[in-house]
């Protein structure tokens, strides 16, 4: 077997800050190799801050449907005339809208996407033609245990009353009206509320023609969030089963709310995770696989918002081994928190964990995702590679303690979706 | 233009290099020429059991994940009709674990009882999970036994059977192995901060003593040209009534192809392509529709699909697309319409170049269509279609004899 190499260091510079006209704070990641350029902007308007279901994610979808210039024909067409690539995204905390352009189309492209970020004008039938797709969407989903199995667990964790825990039924889709919208897109998208992160291979013109179409819009004031703003509740029972008729699998998710990236034991939890149920070698896909063969897949992961975050196991198995899945989960569990990890088993995870870092930063565009998730949590590039740093020096005696401490079995929420027959 | 070198081990095996320097990362592909097509009718779903036999172990490692991930490596792969696909990613600085890795595998496999065992339960885990427990997934078990009755494209990747797979033995398995698992069978791919002089080291040292095996002779029977419109319908628990049409097309290194290939992106590419503007947004018919290429080496299909709104009978969405197809069969494209869809085609180009892995998949493959340097070509091939040629395809594909449709009803 060849000798495995010195690890090579994760070096990351902190994106340039250009201040438009505007006061849009505009960040640069200058390194691509290809003639093209990714544009995120990003909207302190997620989905928690709407006062109805769906309102913010038909507000960023809707910007490409119209404007008071364009219809959404014409939109269409000059997008893809040019090959760009337009996609929206939406969390909890935050609305974005991301370009993917050749460089040489930028001049013609950036007016256009100003258009549609400042003047939106949300057609009335391109709203209910845009609400009965996404109906049918939902109702498809809504048959895949897995996909019941996320919103019922979204709303256990966060509180099905709360602003994070809300999930949407099937009634949100006719109770929308354009009117939501507009009131929404007036109050969040404003320049106080918005950033840009551009990233690729990118020259000073560039910079000039964001500031040209981005940086003069100045309506609107800064958005004080509501402090009353019930964002999280008390998590809605630990134990909770959905039967659906005539399924072949179950879904299964075990988890709990948790600590924010900030937290001091954070970086122990990821190491842990990753033990857990984070890779494909992990002690879950191992035993629950690889083993028994109850399952295609099964991972752990963490999912952290502005205001709270949640951890979570997913599986689906043979319906018939729902039970002895469990089983096997709390097996997982409280082995973390009995036994040590060998030294063997944390090297191969740390490792592991360097080289998703290694790749998860390669390149401008990577580079881009990873600064608007730590932007989305008021954190920067410094941030990950400290945690990186403090990552490999974890001992398993440390992860022991984080076990006992946040990977208690009992504490968890355990919800199954799908059938726990044994037949 | 993506530059490369290339060159073959005296036992076979290809070797394509492409140096980027932009990244600590390498990349490492390899294709297997096989897939679905090369199985006998009766033991369906066994190039796929078989990727996923690749991860229980070989020669001289009893795990293959492990030494990877300790190494920060990461890896996975995918089986088609025609070739099994496996790649990695890894530090530069630990390349050579990758050539330990993937060479120990193609040298020989440590077949266990157990892995065989385990492995076939997850594939069958996978086929309910992916193809039966959700709505519409089996399509193409559907399908494809619809559109063909002689080439093997007419059974699915996953197999036809759930018990093809549970029947597997020992013996089976091993024999599949012997046949296609070899150096000279096989397509190795490089992209990363690499030296050619270093990668022709490594390969000589891990590659080229595993011994080459037989020549393997590829006749597939041909599909007989269809001479009537076929048609089934099945009755599901669904939202919407759910309709795919298919038709035969040229194969993948036939111009013909390229063809097909435009006419999907004039009709479905995009939310200024015309199936989407005209029966999604503007006659409000479908709560979505696509149209698009299997994009298989042999003679594949040219697929439309679409979801049906309610109050839309079958009979006047299946006129409402075909009437789409007409014209595109009929009338020349705008120009404009024909620019955008090459202009998408060459942005969709140099996105795609941006990082090391897609570049050693795109290579590989390219190889397997007989020459790396076809990637760099392709561009050109589409950019000297003309109008006409285009239209004169689309009336050639699309005639009602060469026609299968299959309708999801959904249960009232």
């Amino acid at each position: 077997m060849p000798q495995t190499g010195e690890q090579i260091e994760l070096k990351l510079t902190e994106p340039e800050c250009v201040i438009l006209d505007n006061g849009i704070k505009t960040y640069i990641i200058n390194e691509g190799q290809e003639e093209f350029s990714r544009l995120d902007f990003v909207f302190n308007a997620g989905s928690s801050l709407q006062a109805k279901n769906l309102i913010a994610g038909s507000t960023i979808q809707l910007l490409i449907d119209g404007t008071k210039n364009l219809s959404s024909e014409e939109i269409a067409k000059k997008l893809d005339y040019h090959g760009a690539i337009v996609d929206t995204t939406l969390s909890k905390d935050n609305a974005g809208l991301t370009l993917y352009s050749l460089n040489k189309h930028l001049p013609e492209l950036l007016p256009l996407i100003s258009d549609m970020i400042v003047n939106p004008s949300f057609p009335k039938d391109e709203l209910s033609n845009y609400l009965q797709r996404k109906k049918h969407q939902f109702l498809l989903n809504n048959d895949k245990v897995r996909y019941k199995a996320m919103l019922e667990f979204n709303k256990l964790v966060f509180g099905s009353n709360s602003a994070y825990g809300r999930v949407v039924e099937l009634s949100d889709y006719d109770n929308l009206v354009r009117n939501d919208l507009l009131d929404f897109f007036n109050y969040y998208y404003t320049p106080q509320n918005t950033y840009i992160i551009i990233s690729g291979k990118i020259d000073k013109k560039t910079i000039s023609l964001l500031n040209k179409y981005f940086g003069n819009n100045s309506k609107g004031d800064t958005v004080i969030p509501d402090s009353n703003l019930n964002i999280v509740n008390k998590v809605e029972g630990l134990n909770k089963f959905v039967k659906k008729e005539g399924t072949l699998q179950s879904a299964i998710r075990i988890g709990k709310p948790i600590i924010n990236k900030q937290h001091p034991d954070y970086n122990s939890l990821i190491v842990l995770n990753t033990v857990l149920g984070g890779y494909f070698g992990s002690r879950l896909m191992s035993n629950l696989r690889e083993n028994k063969g109850y399952t295609y897949g099964i991972s752990s992961y963490m999912i952290n918002y502005k205001h709270a975050g949640f951890f979570s196991i997913a599986t689906e198995v043979n319906a018939q081994h729902s039970n002895a899945a469990l089983e096997e989960i709390k097996n997982e569990l409280t082995k973390l928190c009995n036994e040590n990890i060998s030294s063997q088993e944390l090297n191969l995870v740390k490792n592991y964990i360097y080289g998703t870092y290694l790749r998860s930063f390669d390149g401008p565009m990577a580079l881009a995702e990873r600064y608007r998730a730590a932007k989305d949590l008021n954190l920067d590039f410094e941030y990950y590679t400290q945690s990186l740093n403090k990552m490999m020096k974890q001992t398993s005696q440390q992860l022991k303690n984080t076990a006992n401490k946040y990977f208690n079995y009992n504490e968890m929420i355990k919800l199954v979706v799908g059938s726990m027959e044994s037949n | 233009m993506i530059n490369f070198d290339r060159f073959e081990l005296s036992n076979g095996l290809k070797v394509i290099v492409h140096q980027d320097k932009s990244t600590p990362i390498v990349a490492m592909n390899i294709i297997y020429k096989v897939g679905s097509r090369d199985e006998s009718v009766r033991r369906t779903g066994f190039a796929h059991l078989f990727e996923h036999l690749m991860f229980g172990g070989s020669k001289n490692i009893p795990k293959f994940d492990i030494p990877l991930e300790e190494a920060g490596g990461e890896n996975n792969a995918f089986t088609n009709s025609d070739y099994t696909n496996y790649y990695l990613t890894i530090p530069k600085n630990n390349l050579e674990i990758a050539f330990w890795l993937e060479s120990d595998r193609m040298l020989d496999l440590a077949f266990s009882k157990q892995s065989l065992d385990v492995q076939r339960q997850v594939v069958i885990e996978e086929f309910k999970q992916n193809y039966l427990n959700q709505p519409l997934g089996d399509v193409y078990l559907l399908l494809k036994p619809l559109a063909y009755k002689k080439h093997p494209y007419r059974w699915n990747t996953i197999g036809k059977d759930i018990h093809h797979i549970e029947s597997a033995t020992m013996k089976h398995v091993r024999s599949f192995y012997k046949k296609y698992y070899n150096p000279n069978n096989a397509i190795l791919s490089i992209a990363g901060d690499v030296e050619i002089s270093d990668i022709k080291k490594l390969a000589k040292k891990w590659f080229e003593p595993i011994p080459s095996g037989i020549n393997i002779e590829r006749n597939y029977p041909k599909e007989p040209e269809q001479m009537a419109r076929r048609k089934k319908s099945v009755k599901r628990n669904i939202p919407l009534d759910a309709l795919y049409m298919a038709w035969h097309m040229p194969n993948r290194t036939d111009i013909g192809f390229y063809h097909c290939d435009l006419i999907s992106d004039i009709l479905s590419n995009g939310n200024s392509s015309r199936l989407y503007r005209k029966l999604v947004k503007d006659k409000g018919m479908f709560s979505e529709i696509n149209a698009f290429v299997t994009g298989d080496l042999d003679e594949g299909l040219f697929i439309v699909s679409g979801k049906v709104l309610n109050h839309i009978t079958m009979t006047k969405a299946i006129a409402a697309i075909e009437s789409e197809l007409d014209l595109i069969s009929t009338e020349i494209v705008d120009p404009i319409e024909f620019e955008k869809v090459k202009n998408k085609l060459e942005a969709n180009m140099i996105y795609s170049s941006s990082s090391v892995l897609t570049k050693a998949m795109n290579l590989g493959f390219y190889e397997l269509l007989g020459d790396a340097n076809k990637w760099n070509n392709e561009l050109e091939i589409y950019r000297s279609i003309s109008r006409e040629e285009m239209r004169d395809t689309a009336k050639r594909i699309f005639q009602k004899k060469n026609q299968n449709i299959l309708i999801y009803n959904k249960q009232s």
